[in-house]
């Protein structure tokens, strides 16, 4: 008990300095791939003297991101009169809160041998004369069993933020942006939710996040295995975390500044911190389900070593982490934003009956798991089976009333009055 | 003991309500002084003159105290506060606060599950409607609508909810019904995972921890016992599935009765001036 506590303690505190400085360089990141998609440079100059150090040179522009954040701090941390001022405090914590908490479960480091046995000394309070004696630990702030599931929950909790920061500023556009907000993870949760039990379905029922690891090291990732599920996936973590295409609940265009729009300084930087933690955390749970963890193809890496195992298996993670991240900008920067409409359907038409059929047909395969003829790949036929028939049934499906018509607005050359 | 659950509930109602919102003078400290107090007194009786051992930890049981009061709390606050977003949000807090009084008690699953669908889906609904009712600046103490401000019939109300609560203790409050019997339980944890017609012989956990003690040598797989037992989920489903299946079903249909339900409901198509007519897009 008490080694897993150390190890725990270890594990939260350097996991949540790398996510608070990494969110700082994410931005820094944002804005190179968009320069970049956009063929331009980006920020290149901002060095880390800020005017006042003896620093030369450019250093690749990489003190934009401290810079960045300055700034914010010295900004004017303005609070509009008529808003509701406790919520108004209270939103960008609720925020900030469930994004930190989705880490507890994600398993960094495989797992650590305690193999000495040590007494902890007399001196200390509270501990001091434990007998602690040999045992593996998790390299993991929280090896709970049923880690999956905790991060379902958490992450269902994070819409309060949102909606609470849109209604207390007591402004239409927010308010607007904190509805959209909440329809749209509402729905984005059931597709998420179905591509989870699959993948729970066919590992045996294994709940703790360190099980799924384990699993895909000894055999197949489970992208190959379920590549249609993990696009859904994949397109649901996008929009759990506001992200462009699913970007509704900020659209510039059409309100402002969405939900934050009243918010001014670190209140509306804790927004924006959450919203890259959760891009964070969608990536590591992707990571998780889909990718292996901290699993490197083809090498057959041992499950406990020392230390330098455990760093090599987090970086391994992060580098993983890093690549989805990286696509996500890329698919920002790439795609339009969604019209309302048209991301309704695509959760509700689209994504929850292909995810339905895959648990429907997987659940089958499980229960036929002893055959002679099975064999895990027909999981990937059932993939492959789900994008046929959708692209061959989908088109001869009712299509539902025409949204994008013209209003005949009077007085517009579309209006049947003039 | 049942007559200090009984004296209990009926401070704890006199607190709750002093503490109900109602025009002019509001003795609201006094009652959550009064209900503090009650709480405090109750749980130290209660904690000498408890017959029997709860098996709980003692950090759980400082949990539990903790997890309790916070829920206990906050449902004062979801009928007292006078406006409806702040009760709906206290709610919440109700909702997440039990999920932890769970988590004491090693139901992991019952927890997580709980903050998933009211957490995260039921109340989430109900702020929602509430938020499209009640616009942030026109709630302010004075200009708010009466219903919000003034309780109605809080006399009745409480003299009902504690009487039922008072009944329902001097039942419930029974010292051989909460420790389970180990002999109902049917099969053990080492017949369910290994042995012959075991129910789940290939688990993940089991294979796991087998692969871990081989590789680390002064580790025996006994250590690891924890992944030997069977976990929360694991007991919830096959209870559900061995002892409940009818009830399972049952609950299935209904769901998918009320799914369809929806569906019909959302389907009726609203016309607006300038839409075409009905009959060429085709109606409900």
């Amino acid at each position: 008990m008490l080694p897993q506590f150390i190890v725990s303690v270890i594990t939260i505190l350097v996991v949540i300095h790398v996510i608070l400085l990494s969110c700082s360089y994410l931005i820094f990141l944002e804005r190179k791939v968009a320069a970049w998609t956009q063929d331009r440079i980006g920020p290149n100059r901002t060095n880390f003297s800020f005017g006042l150090l003896p620093f030369k040179g450019k250093h690749f522009g990489l003190g934009q991101a401290l810079a960045d954040g300055i700034k914010l701090f010295f900004k004017e941390d303005y609070t509009p009169p008529q808003v509701d001022r406790v919520l108004f405090i209270l939103a960008p914590i609720i925020v900030v809160i469930p994004a930190l908490l989705s880490w507890a479960v994600i398993p960094w480091g495989g797992y650590y041998l305690f193999d000495q046995a040590f007494t902890v000394p007399a001196w200390l309070p509270l501990l001091g004369g434990v007998v602690v004696s040999p045992t593996i630990v998790n390299v993991t702030a929280a090896p709970i069993n049923i880690g999956v599931v905790y991060i379902l929950a958490i992450g269902s909790t994070a819409v309060y933020g949102v909606v609470v920061g849109g209604y207390a500023s007591n402004n239409k556009y927010s308010f607007l942006g904190g509805l959209r907000a909440t329809a749209q993870m509402l729905s984005y949760e059931i597709p998420m939710a179905l591509c989870v039990l699959v993948v729970i379905l066919t590992s045996h029922g294994a709940l703790g996040a360190d099980q799924f690891v384990h699993q895909q090291a000894n055999g197949v990732w489970n992208i190959f295995y379920q590549p249609l599920l993990a696009i859904i996936f994949f397109a649901c973590v996008l929009a759990e975390c506001n992200r462009a295409p699913f970007d509704l609940a900020e659209a510039e265009q059409e309100l402002v500044g969405g939900y934050h729009t009243e918010y001014s300084s670190m209140k509306w930087a804790l927004f924006f911190l959450g919203e890259y933690i959760h891009m964070i955390t969608g990536a590591g749970f992707f990571t998780l389900l889909f990718l292996g963890g901290w699993d490197l193809p083809i090498i057959q890496e041992p499950l406990i070593g020392g230390l330098g195992l455990v760093l090599l298996k987090f970086i391994v993670f992060a580098s993983k982490i890093l690549v989805l991240l990286f696509v996500m900008m890329w698919i920002r920067w790439t795609l339009p934003r969604f019209r309302f409409d048209q991301l309704m359907r695509l959760a509700w038409r689209a994504l929850i009956p292909l995810a339905l059929l895959i648990l429907l047909a997987s659940g089958f395969l499980v229960f036929k798991q002893h055959a002679k003829w099975f064999s895990p790949w027909l999981y990937t036929a059932v993939n492959i089976g789900a994008i046929v028939l959708a692209a061959v049934i989908g088109p001869f499906l009712p299509q539902g009333p025409p949204m994008n018509r013209k209003v005949g607005l009077a007085g517009s050359r579309f209006s049947p009055v003039v | 003991m049942t007559y200090a659950l009984y004296i209990a509930s009926v401070v704890g109602a006199a607190a709750l309500l002093l503490m109900m919102p109602r025009p002019g003078y509001n003795p609201r400290f006094l009652g959550g002084l009064l209900g503090a107090a009650t709480l405090g007194g109750l749980w130290l009786y209660l904690s000498r003159e408890m017959p029997y051992e709860t098996g709980l930890a003692r950090s759980a049981m400082a949990c539990y105290y903790i997890f309790s009061a916070i829920a206990i709390g906050s449902a004062v606050r979801v009928i007292t506060h006078t406006r409806p977003v702040y009760s709906a949000l206290w709610f919440v807090m109700v909702v997440l606060a039990s999920s932890g009084l769970f988590l004491t008690l090693n139901a992991e699953f019952m927890a997580f599950a709980m903050v998933i669908i009211y957490g995260g889906a039921i109340l989430v609904t109900y702020v929602f409607v509430i938020m499209l009712a009640a616009q942030a600046g026109d709630a302010d103490a004075a200009d708010s609508p009466e219903y919000d401000r003034v309780a109605r019939e809080p006399l009745m109300a409480v003299a009902v909810g504690f009487l039922l609560l008072a009944a329902l203790l001097s039942v419930a409050f029974n010292p051989n019904a909460i420790v389970p019997n180990p002999a109902a339980r049917g099969l053990t944890d080492e017949q369910i995972i290994s042995g012959d017609g075991a129910i789940l012989p290939n688990r993940l956990d089991a294979a796991l921890a087998g692969k871990l003690a081989g590789s680390a040598n002064g580790i025996s797989t006994e250590e690891l016992a924890p992944t030997r037992q069977l976990h929360n989920v694991e007991r919830v489903g096959l209870d559900l599935f061995r002892n409940h299946p009818l009830g399972l079903e049952l609950a299935g249909v209904i769901l998918l009765v009320s799914l369809v339900g929806a569906v019909v409901i959302a389907r009726k198509r609203v016309d607006e001036p300038g839409d075409p007519p009905a009959s060429t897009t085709g109606n409900a």
